[in-house]
Parts: structure tokens; sequence; C-alpha cells
């Protein structure tokens, strides 16, 4: 007899990711990670179908490797389908495949395979897996996911972005301290400009400070940070912008046609958002010093 | 000659950026910013060109006597070729 299938779509920066499995999302043990993220919007602007099915022993990605980004996920191709395989350590210290995520070319045709193993078990759609599907479905959507922490300061969107260390999340922690201020995410913001009007999601993947809330808010600014001894910030032309946004991307650098379709979202959100670079000590002046700029 | 595969050149924001493609991210250290004559050389290398195909292209296109196009292109295909940007 066939099992019961559950289904439930989880919703992060209007894409619906329409998961059906034979387990329930308890059992998968994705419901601290992703649960503020469970139901649907009334306009998401994309839907993907996600089937999960379990394997009985490590799964093995199919075609040949077309990209090894020495993270936690490798990316296959054959047949016309994507196959990244996820790999996290083990309990016991060895590395093996735990997941294959197969994906269509236009990534609205998901499965995702793992092998169940472990008292602690948990399924990689909260962890690798389903970040690897936001950012790379974003971009049918005109959007990109940043390495950048955000922020909605009294209605005005805030993402900050750095690499590991510029200061991401202690930005965060110093502006949750303030009035009206909301840090959505301290590691992975979703961004995109929607009918000429950019705005700026939470994603469940936060930072060091594991700030992860579903919120969004209309971008006011992209930050980029350096830590210095002085506070300073100036405005960046565009073309000069691009580069270090780009270095901060998540980009789907394993293939032409995604790569074109970020590069093209990442110059319409350039031509509608202000990029300053924030030189600045971790200390709360910074908090006066921007918003007398923005 | 011809330049690689795994990089692909697009202007954003008015900026030529050649960016890396696969593996090729991993051994090139960042972004190049093209400036509009190695942007025009770039795309000229989508196809196999001899040197004086380039030259005389170039020459025409920004109205540059041959000996200066000749420079700019030498310049150029030397940083690419360091690169290992440029087919064998």
């Amino acid at each position: 007899m066939a099992p019961t299938l559950s289904s439930l779509p989880i919703t992060i920066a209007r894409i619906t990711i329409a998961l059906t499995s034979p387990l329930a999302a308890a059992q998968m043990d994705i419901e601290d990670r992703l649960g503020a993220f469970f139901g649907v919007p009334e306009q998401p602007l994309r839907r993907v179908a996600l089937c999960w099915q379990e394997s009985t022993q490590a799964p093995v990605p199919l075609g040949e490797l077309i990209y090894d980004p020495g993270s936690i996920w490798t990316m296959y191709r054959g047949g016309g389908r994507y196959y990244a395989a996820l790999h996290y350590p083990a309990e016991d210290g060895s590395s093996q495949t735990q997941g294959v995520l197969c994906a269509n070319p236009s990534w609205d045709e998901l499965n995702l395979t793992e092998h169940r193993h472990g008292q602690r078990w948990q399924s990689l759609l909260a962890l690798g897996a389903g970040e690897l599907i936001l950012r790379t479905t974003i971009l049918f959507t005109e959007g990109l996911v940043l390495h950048a922490s955000g922020l909605d300061d009294n209605g005005k969107g805030i993402v900050f972005i750095g690499h590991s260390g510029a200061g991401k999340s202690t930005q965060a922690e110093l502006w949750c301290q303030e009035a009206g201020v909301t840090a959505m995410n301290d590691d992975r913001v979703a961004v995109r400009v929607e009918r000429g009007s950019p705005r700026c999601y939470g994603t469940p993947w936060g930072g060091t400070a594991e700030i992860a809330r579903n919120h969004a808010a209309p971008l006011a600014a992209l930050i980029v940070l350096e830590q210095a001894a002085e506070n300073s910030m100036e405005l960046l032309a565009p073309a000069a912008a691009a580069p270090l946004i780009l270095a901060r991307a998540f980009l789907p650098y394993w293939d032409r046609d995604l790569m074109h379709l970020a590069l093209t979202n990442l110059g319409e959100i350039l031509s509608r958002v202000p990029v300053y670079r924030l030189r600045c000590r971790p200390e709360r002046q910074v908090v006066d010093l921007v918003r007398s700029v923005l | 000659m011809k330049h690689k595969t795994d990089c692909m050149m697009q202007n954003i924001a008015g900026e030529n950026l050649l960016v890396p493609l696969g593996a090729r991210v991993l051994d090139l250290n960042g972004l190049m910013t093209l400036n509009e004559t190695a942007a025009f050389i770039w795309a000229l290398l989508d196809q196999e060109r001899t040197l004086d195909e380039l030259i005389a292209a170039v020459a025409e296109r920004f109205e540059v006597p041959s000996a200066v196009a000749r420079a700019d292109i030498q310049t150029f295909l030397a940083e690419i070729t360091r690169l290992g940007l440029l087919e064998e």
C-alpha cells in the first residue's frame, strides 16, 4: 500500500515550496527552522513542487560533476536535470552524501532524496537543501539572496552586506535595541524589485546571532560593511557597487543561463536601490549615522 | 584565438564585469572589470579571430591608428593569457 503523503506549503520571500512527503514535518525535524514560514501568502510570486523521498542507503547523484564550491554540496548535471549532492559530516565523523536534490531547468519541479540515519536525523530541507532551493528559485522572480543581515527600521528595510566577520550580526544586535526596529535575519537576506519597488525578506537561515524572522520591508538601502577605526558612510556609484554586491551574493556559478538571470536581477536592483559603504566601529553611534543619511 | 567559455561578460549598472563560471570561480580571485576597449575585444573573441582581425576591428571601432589598436590588444591579450582565459 502506498504511504500517505502529507502536503505542506512553505513560503519564503513570496516563493511557495509545496512539499509533499510520506513523513510529517515533525518527523523531518524541520519545524524549528521553517515553522515560521509554513503557509501560503495571498499572492506568491512562484510555486515550486518539492517531493521528498526516502532512500534506504546514501543516495547517488546522476550526471557529470559541473561545480564543486568546496562547500556542503556539489552540483551535477545529466539528462537535462541538475543534481545537488549534499554532504554533511555524520555523527561518526564521516562525510557521505546524505541527500540529493534533483531539479528541472526552471527549478520548479524538485525532488529531495534523503537517507535517514541516526537518532538526531534532520531533513536537509531545513539546512543546505532548503537554502539552495531558495537561492536558485528566487532568480526566476527577479531576486537574489545576499550574504547579509537585514532589518526593518520603522518601515525602512536596511540590508547590511559583508563577508563573515564584517559585522553583520553585530549590526543586527545593535539595531535590535532601538525602538521600532525588527531584525529579519543576520546572515541571509532575500531582495528583489517587485513592480518597480525594491523589497527585502528575512529567510530561515540565520548567522551567529541566530536571527531568522519571517518578515519583509520596503528596501531603502544596501550597505556594504567594513570595520574601521572611524565611522563614515559614503554613497557608491552603481558601477562601483556592482562588484561588491556580486561578491557577496549567492550566485549559480554552475550554469551560464542562471548566471545571466542573476546578473540581470542584480542590475535591476542596483538601478533602484542606493548602495552605501559604511566604515564603522561596533558601537551605538552607527545607528544615528545611518539614520541621518537614509 | 578565442576566449575560453568558463567566463561570461555582462554589463551591470554600466560596468562590464567578467564573471567566472564553474571550476573557474575557485582559481580566479575576484572579478575583472573591463573598460570599453577590453569589453569590445572580449566580445570579438567569442569567435576564433586572428590578431590582424582584432586590430582592424578595434582601429575602426575606436577610430585609432593600427599601432595604437595593436598595443591595446596586446596588453589585454597578455592579461587574459596570464589569467588562463585564452584558448591555447
